[in-house]
């Protein structure tokens, strides 16, 4: 289970990655082919629009793993240890509850395009679901990091 | 349940969070859930992920992870050194001429990265330890350049600038230009201050040896990768002024000439290439997943009419406008100290935007104005990133009042500039409007 749940994480988190280098490589074909070539594409800032949500959603577990998700922690400092954990696994069951939460209604929007097969009004009539799914993705993989925190720390509790 | 009440327990709920840990994308996300929760029911939280999908996939918006690449391979290629280098020793019969160097290094460094992190992190790992060496007081040479590094934050290209553009729906490319002017302007202002404090008290910034000097000059010369960092930023600035790109194609410009000079420099090997893509994923990522829920927290508090809300309640309070600007800065600065940059525009944009049309402010101006107050507050305890950054890489024991401390001046510089602008809005609108 853990192992899968890293290697969801990794999953999503190299999809933003590929999703980053991708939006430098159709905006840079784009402005080759308007200013060098003097032919603008159609669909290049779709596209574009598609690979920000990806970059958006889809690293949410990574960037929660390593602790890169600004958080105010003024306050905790100031708490003894005990509190501190409590806080955490608050702050965890939160976490955990709210990207569950988002994942369930962003996999209800997705498969609702999906069963409907829409598509985007551009002349690229981009199938939608492709998209949308960054959105359950990106927060299943969230939850699924913020549940292995969670039974991490009460296993840290528990050793002690 | 009325309105008011609904949007005093979401804000309530927000900064319970806030205070328990939990970060902040999601304690947003949970306070717009609740709220949604209590205006429409349980069925209407199926909006949530339509709101983030549908306000985010917004081409303006793509120029953000372009800029944070460009600032990350710019920050890979130790080019901060060879612009720090070239302007120290152009500048060194000047009296605090290695803090002169870290202002304008900083602000050349902030005209290629859009977050204030990378050009203190960058320019203050060489600057501080040599300032030092020098004799230089600990709390200048810290304290200049957690505040210059702050520039980014206001010299175009800046992150938060884009953020901004968005929420309020105002041009990227007119904030940019807007922000040149009063981005010079108060790197002069820095530079003044320090010129000054050498002159009155040269103990605090010592003269640097001539053979220090020497030594440095024989590593080669530094203007050779400065000069085309330079045309660059002038490439990736003047594309934007003259209309001939959108802020995303300028961005994509100014990755591809990144590359080319950290390439000239040899400083890109695979492993370099990958953590440069890595940390760009996770910035963007980080700034993103804030920007989705304050998106769902605006939504939320365009059902309750909170910001027609709020202008009305200080329409009848009669307050006047300088009354009021003061109580906006003032917020801001206060949010600033406990939260980041990014949650601050992303949650004052669209509560305070209304209240500043509403005294026939610009939306331009204002938008730079936020950026120079969350200059400050990303210098000013207990939460300034900045001042966390600068004490992290100053050698020794170096704790946060003491760069607090020497930031406090910069800081009072930053209150005269946006007492400036404000007697002077031109300052800001005039280069975006002629």
């Amino acid at each position: 289970m853990l192992s899968f749940i890293n290697l969801f994480s990794l999953t999503t988190y190299r999809l933003a990655q590929v999703a980053v280098i991708g939006t430098l490589a159709v905006i840079s074909f784009e402005v080759a082919a308007r200013y060098v070539f003097n032919s603008p594409t159609q669909s290049s800032l779709e596209i574009t629009e598609y690979f920000l949500v990806a970059m958006g959603f889809l690293p949410l577990a990574a960037i929660y793993k390593s602790n890169g998700h600004v958080s105010v922690e003024i306050v905790t400092m100031l708490l003894g240890p005990k509190s501190q954990a409590v806080c955490r696994k608050l702050a965890l069951l939160i976490t955990l509850s709210f990207s569950l939460l988002v994942a369930w209604f962003g996999f209800d929007l997705t498969l609702h395009a999906l069963q409907t097969k829409t598509a985007s009004s551009s002349l690229l009539s981009f199938p939608m679901w492709i998209p949308y799914s960054s959105i359950p993705l990106g927060f299943l993989a969230l939850a699924l990091e913020s549940l292995r925190q969670l039974f991490e720390s009460a296993a840290t509790k528990e050793t002690v | 349940m009325d309105s008011v009440t609904i949007s005093i327990l979401a804000i309530v709920i927000l900064f319970a969070m806030m205070f328990v840990g939990v970060p902040i994308f999601v304690a947003l996300g949970v306070s717009s859930v609740v709220g949604i929760v209590l205006l429409q029911g349980f069925e209407a939280l199926s909006v949530v992920p339509g709101v983030m999908y549908d306000r985010m996939a917004s081409f303006t918006l793509v120029a953000v992870p372009l800029f944070i690449l460009m600032g990350e391979i710019i920050f890979a290629s130790g080019l901060g050194s060879d612009i720090y280098r070239a302007i120290r020793i152009s500048l060194h019969r000047v009296r605090g001429s290695l803090a002169v160097a870290s202002v304008i290094a900083c602000a050349i460094f902030g005209a290629m990265c859009g977050v204030s992190l990378a050009g203190a992190a960058t320019i203050g790992k060489f600057a501080i330890p040599e300032m030092l060496r020098a004799g230089y007081k600990k709390t200048i040479a810290t304290g200049v350049i957690a505040s210059a590094g702050s520039l980014a934050l206001l010299i175009p290209p800046s992150v938060g600038l884009i953020l901004y553009g968005l929420v309020a729906g105002e041009s990227v490319g007119y904030l940019f230009i807007a922000g040149v002017i009063p981005g010079i302007m108060i790197a002069l202002m820095m530079i003044a201050y320090v010129l000054v404090i050498g002159y009155l008290k040269p103990d605090l910034m010592p003269a640097v040896s001539l053979e220090e000097l020497e030594r440095e000059q024989e590593s080669g010369n530094p203007w050779i990768v400065t000069i085309p960092a330079l045309l660059l930023v002038f490439a990736v600035l003047g594309s934007i002024y003259f209309g001939i790109a959108t802020p995303s194609e300028s961005a994509a410009i100014g990755c591809f000439g990144a590359i080319l000079i950290a390439a000239y420099k040899r400083s890109l090997s695979w492993k370099v290439i990958k953590k440069i893509v890595s940390d760009a994923t996770r910035t963007t990522g980080m700034i993103l997943a804030i920007l989705s829920s304050a998106l769902v927290f605006g939504y939320l508090l365009t059902r309750l009419r909170i910001p027609q809300e709020l202008v009305m309640w200080i329409m009848d309070m009669g307050l006047d406008e300088y009354t009021v600007l003061i109580a906006i800065f003032m917020l801001l600065i206060v949010m600033g100290m406990f939260m980041d940059v990014v949650s601050v525009i992303l949650i004052a944009t669209p509560l305070l935007l209304p209240i500043i049309k509403t005294f026939n402010y610009d939306p331009i101006w204002f938008g730079i104005v936020m950026a120079i107050v969350t200059e400050m507050a990303v210098i000013t305890p207990p939460v300034g990133l900045n001042l966390f950054v600068i004490q992290g890489i100053s050698p020794g024991n170096t704790s946060m009042m003491t760069v607090a401390r020497g930031s406090f001046p910069f800081f009072l510089i930053l209150v005269l500039a946006v007492v400036l602008l404000t007697v002077f809005p031109s300052l800001v609108l005039w280069l975006p409007f002629g």
